[in-house]
């Protein structure tokens, strides 16, 4: 107990230490900014699409004469820029869009809103802004990826389905979970401590079916960014990495409807204007039909069987006037299994989100979201009389204000305030009557957590920027309800607390910082640290992502996790941007990891808390990323060379020992190539060295059987992975009323049987013998998918 | 078709024969050690080999064993065969603790078990499997006949139990249940096998144990005791009650035993 009271001071006048000096900052810069305000006015505004109306992210905007003086939309496509009085041209540009200049005489604070022009003549040789060309290269961001949506539309895929999260583990640092699954490890933090956003809302459980399917519907994503552990601070509660999705706001110009009818799903997408230019909406649905086609058979073991998922988009904006606009937007996905009325488990989320926009004045923006998150599953088996249902809910309200301060052109600040409350429920087990088990009704849990959080963006000179923030994360775990102390698994203590009384508290501030030094126009070195904590743990007793894993909260026994990563990059434009390279390296140090005991129960556990086992990890690695980003052959190389490992008391006797998220070497070629006006095609090669797993060294006889005896944990390697990957679109039609596609896939196009999983058996051919079993789960996969929109 | 096809290959998966290289394990003492409320201690000692031996495991011999309860009742154990040594005199008794020790050459085994109080196996209902049914978790199987235990847990503790499957007097299986879903109810449970195989006139003999929470775990944390799709844990060893030896056990527990002779 002293020793975390002495963390907690120590940690309290850690923030003091930081804030104090934020404060001074601020007031330094203000003060700079006001010096140089006297002949200074403020451009300010909002980029969009011409053709959509949709905001545009990311668009820059900067001074022709002056490309140095310049600035990036928000992720509600505003902009401020603080530029001298007089006649001024202004460049706007963004990939793929023709680059506008509008010359405006400087005399006062002005409002400018630009519509852009999609850049359709040549797709190759795309005229950008200065500024954007070496965006890569100039901007602090270290350990980010971002998908270009389009782009991604193209690289073939399992069952013929866009996925965003399998798109990701093509990338640097991110590793696929596994065959078929829709997870990720980042930089060797494990699935649950991805921090993935929808809209600002947390996605609990990012898989469909199991994990062959991610739950994000890409016909209905706007913009899609994963950091590597390098989030700046206004991210919190993950420890490994922050997926952040936009989904798109649809069209305000025209109605349009799309949709794509696959082998294994098909998907429709409506939008157009609720008021032209004002307002809008977006409804984008999937389902999958497998069920349909089991429904088909005259076995009634088969035709009882139930295997689907849908999953539902809505979003809806207006612009109330020029300084206001409220966006809607929600998401509704639901998985359903089971197995002739014995055994079936349903499982998905919901999550909402209501934002609203204001500016406040040309250098002030703000957001305002109240946002609802929602993940629940329902396991039922029913047996003779017996009826037997689990039901576990996780639920989160998450009010969040943020503002955006655009000082002077070198300078912006980002702070505010999110606050989430959220109510656990971990498992009730109901029961019919004639049952002989009871119903058993654990405690929900509630818990308040905070973070109050400030960024400040300086761009120093031309040769470096810098960003800094400190996110202060406060958790606080509420009764009601039984809390419980463990000591090597036996409780120790037992306390009961009323409703809303304080059962423990956690205070951790986060420093980050990200740092840029530009050598030249087309080079750069960037440095970075972060801390992370997660107060939310997720227990798995497989390596699989199940849907009934269960989260549990920080408590008087499980402690916040920690991760501090720092990290290095290497950023080079070849050939007047054609070309991206970039090298990383990390190294990340992980505290209060947990894991289960062998054999643990999780499921409707009141004491689960008694069968953890803690420890620390820590991961390093070298990433490198060459990317030609245009021209008729386009694609990327991404090479990882890395290593994770855990330390948790009562594995592996305490020794290290390589994390399932461990892959020596992990390298992916993703290609496209255009073949005149009709074909384009595409291929795509994986490799990455074996998952860490346990074999037996020995075995023994015991109880007339023979067991085997195990010596060490993840000792030892399946055999490599490698895949390759081949895709075909064919353009049908292209009109301006009309597009329509046909898209031909393969994957594991050479039919590489790699390793799912590895058991050991008798010998069939010689039973004094034990022998290794292989399962793998595809060979080839052809898939065919028709595309259309109009 | 097509589509059916690629149904089909999302629906099964194919397994292959592996080549395992793997690295040469120290030899560990394994303990086998029961004592019950009925007969005299028996203990087997055998030493582990290496993944790539065959399946012959040496038995200890010649070690020193010795038998103990709290009440200062002990004796020494007689080797009667190749590894299996007896006792004669300690007989298990509920809500006493025992202590084994094993000298064997230079290693010292120790473990320490109680027995937990007896609850009374009231009811052993045996019926011809209606069979059928389709695969998955409580699906039906290719059994020939549902077994089900029947017994009243006891409100005022935690219990644990084992129930030992014989067909002629030969081990078949073995079922671990706790109290946590069901203390203090009359418990109805089914032994769920899916490759039960009896025919008629075969005895089938159900032995039921109290066993001790540690006991339980041992079992419990034997990562291929149950099926379905959440096997797929790391593999370890199980969690020993016996110091010395990374491998074995020690169960002091009560018996009682049903038998049902196939019609």
């Amino acid at each position: 107990m002293d020793i975390n009271h002495d963390k907690t001071l120590y940690n309290m006048s850690l923030f003091k230490f930081y804030f104090r000096r934020f404060i001074l900052l601020i007031l330094a810069f203000l003060s700079v900014s006001n010096l140089n305000a006297q002949e200074k006015y403020t451009l300010s505004g909002t980029i969009y699409d011409s053709k959509t109306g949709e905001t545009v992210i990311g668009a820059t905007v900067a001074l022709k004469d002056n490309p140095s003086v310049g600035t990036v939309t928000n992720e509600y496509g505003f902009y401020s820029l603080t530029i001298a009085s007089g006649n001024q041209t202004v460049q706007i540009g963004y990939v793929g869009y023709k680059l506008i200049e509008h010359t405006v005489n400087v005399k006062h604070n002005m409002t400018l809103d630009v519509k852009l022009e999609e850049d359709a003549i040549i797709l190759g040789e795309i005229t950008v802004t200065a500024e954007k060309r070496n965006d890569q290269v100039t901007n602090t961001k270290i350990g980010a990826e971002k998908l270009d949506i389009k782009e991604i539309k193209r690289i073939p895929v399992l069952f013929g389905e866009q996925d965003v999260m399998k798109i990701l583990t093509l990338t640097p640092g991110v590793k696929t979970t596994g065959e078929g699954s829709g997870g990720m490890f980042v930089r060797g933090g494990n699935s649950s401590q991805n921090l993935i956003l929808l809209d600002e809302a947390i996605v609990y459980n990012p898989n469909h079916l199991l994990g062959f399917f991610s739950t994000f519907n890409s016909d209905a994503i706007k913009d899609l960014t994963l950091y590597k552990g390098t989030a700046s601070a206004e991210y919190g509660g993950r420890t490994s990495s922050v997926m952040d999705i936009l989904m798109k706001e649809g069209n305000n110009q025209n109605f349009h409807v799309g949709g794509g009818i696959g082998l294994i799903s098909s998907r429709l997408n409506l939008e157009g204007p609720i008021v032209k230019d004002k307002g809008s909406f977006l409804i984008s649905g999937r389902r999958t039909y497998a069920d349909l086609f089991l429904k088909l058979s005259p076995d009634e073991t088969i035709n009882k069987n139930k295997l689907y998922f849908y999953d539902v988009n809505l979003k809806s904006n207006y612009k109330i006037n020029d300084n206001n606009r409220i966006f809607i937007s929600g998401y509704f996905g639901r998985d359903e299994l089971s197995f002739a009325d014995r055994f079936g488990i349903d499982w998905g989320n919901v999550t909402g989100t209501v934002r609203w926009n204001r500016i406040w004045n040309p250098k002030l923006f703000s957001n305002t979201s109240l946002i609802y998150s929602d993940y629940d599953y329902r396991v039922k088996i029913t047996r003779d009389v017996d009826e037997f249902s689990l039901t576990s809910v996780i639920k989160n309200w998450n009010l969040k204000h943020e503002f955006d301060y655009f000082t002077s052109n070198k300078n912006s600040f980002k702070f505010g305030l999110s606050s989430i409350y959220h109510t656990i429920t971990p498992g009730q087990v109901e029961v019919s009557e004639e049952s002989d088990l009871n119903p058993v009704i654990l405690q929900d849990r509630y818990a308040l957590e905070n973070g109050l959080y400030f960024s400040h963006n300086w761009k120093q000179s031309s040769k470096f920027n810098l960003e800094y923030g400190l996110r202060l994360s406060t958790f606080n775990l509420i009764g009601r309800g039984d809390f419980y102390s463990y000591n090597d698994g036996e409780i120790v203590d037992s306390t009961y607390f009323s409703k809303g009384e304080i059962v423990q508290t956690y205070i951790n501030p986060e420093p980050r910082i990200n740092m840029t030094y530009i050598l030249d126009e087309t080079q750069s070195f960037k440095m970075s640290y972060t801390r992370n904590t997660q107060n939310l743990h997720l227990l798995q007793n497989s390596n699989s992502s199940t849907p009934t894993d269960i989260w549990i909260t920080s408590s008087r026994n499980v402690k916040p996790e920690i991760s501090d990563q720092v990290s290095l990059g290497y950023f080079k434009n070849l050939n007047n941007d054609q070309y991206q390279f970039s090298a990383e390296t990390y190294y990340r140090w992980m505290g209060n990891q947990l894991d289960l005991k062998n054999g643990a129960e999780i499921r409707a556990n009141e004491h689960i808390e008694g069968e953890l086992l803690y420890g620390i990890g820590r991961s390093y690695g070298l990433e490198l990323m060459l990317k030609k980003k245009s021209g008729k052959f386009t694609g990327w190389a991404s090479y990882t060379l890395s290593r994770t490992e855990r330390k948790i008391d009562g594995i592996n006797n305490g020794n290290w020992y390589a994390a399932r998220q461990d892959a020596t070497h992990d390298i992916s070629l993703v290609s496209m190539y255009d073949i005149g006006k009709k074909w384009n095609i595409s291929a795509t090669w994986v490799f990455n060295t074996g998952n860490a797993v346990t074999m037996p060294s020995g075995k023994y006889e015991i109880n007339g059987k023979t067991e085997f005896y195990y010596t060490e944990r993840n000792g030892y390697r399946l055999p490599a992975y490698h895949r390759l990957d081949i895709g075909a679109t064919r353009t049908l039609k292209k009109s301006k009323k009309f597009e329509s596609s046909l898209n031909f896939s393969v994957y594991n196009a050479y039919g590489r049987k790699n390793a799912f999983t590895i058991d050991f058996e008798e010998d069939p051919n010689d039973p004094t013998k034990t022998t290794g079993v292989k399962t793998y789960l595809f060979t080839y996969i052809p898939s065919v998918s028709y595309n259309f929109k109009f | 078709m097509f589509i059916l096809a690629a149904i089909c290959v999302v629906l099964i998966s194919c397994t292959e024969e592996f080549e395992v290289n793997v690295n040469v394990a120290d030899t560990q003492i394994v303990v086998e050690a029961n004592l019950n409320s009925k007969e005299p201690i028996t203990v087997t000692l055998s030493s582990s080999v290496n993944f790539n031996d065959d399946n012959e495991f040496p038995p200890v011999v010649g070690a020193t064993i010795v038998i103990a309860d709290n009440l200062g009742n002990n004796e020494t154990l007689k080797e009667t065969n190749k590894g299996k040594y007896v006792g004669s005199t300690v007989i298990g008794i509920a809500g006493r603790s025992y202590t084994l020790n094993v000298k064997s050459n230079d290693k010292i085994i120790s473990s320490v078990c109680s027995i937990s109080n007896e609850v009374n196996f009231d009811k052993l209902t045996v019926k011809v499997s209606s069979g059928g049914g389709g695969g998955g978790p409580g699906g039906g199987d290719g059994s020939t006949h549902d077994i089900s235990v029947e017994y009243l847990d006891p409100l005022n503790e935690t219990n644990y139990y084992r129930f030992v499957e014989f067909r002629n007097g030969d081990y078949i299986n073995a079922y671990i249940f706790d109290d946590r879903l069901s203390n203090g109810t009359t418990i109805n449970s089914t032994l769920r096998s899916f490759n039960r195989n009896y025919k008629k006139g075969d005895t089938l003999t159900i032995e039921m144990q109290c066993i001790s929470k540690e006991i339980y775990e041992y079992y419990k944390s034997f990562g291929n005791l149950f099926g379905g799709p959440t096997n797929a844990s790391t593999p370890a060893n199980p969690y020993t009650n016996m110091q010395g030896t990374r491998l074995g056990y020690f169960s002091a527990h009560t018996i009682q035993t049903k038998t049902y002779i196939i019609p």
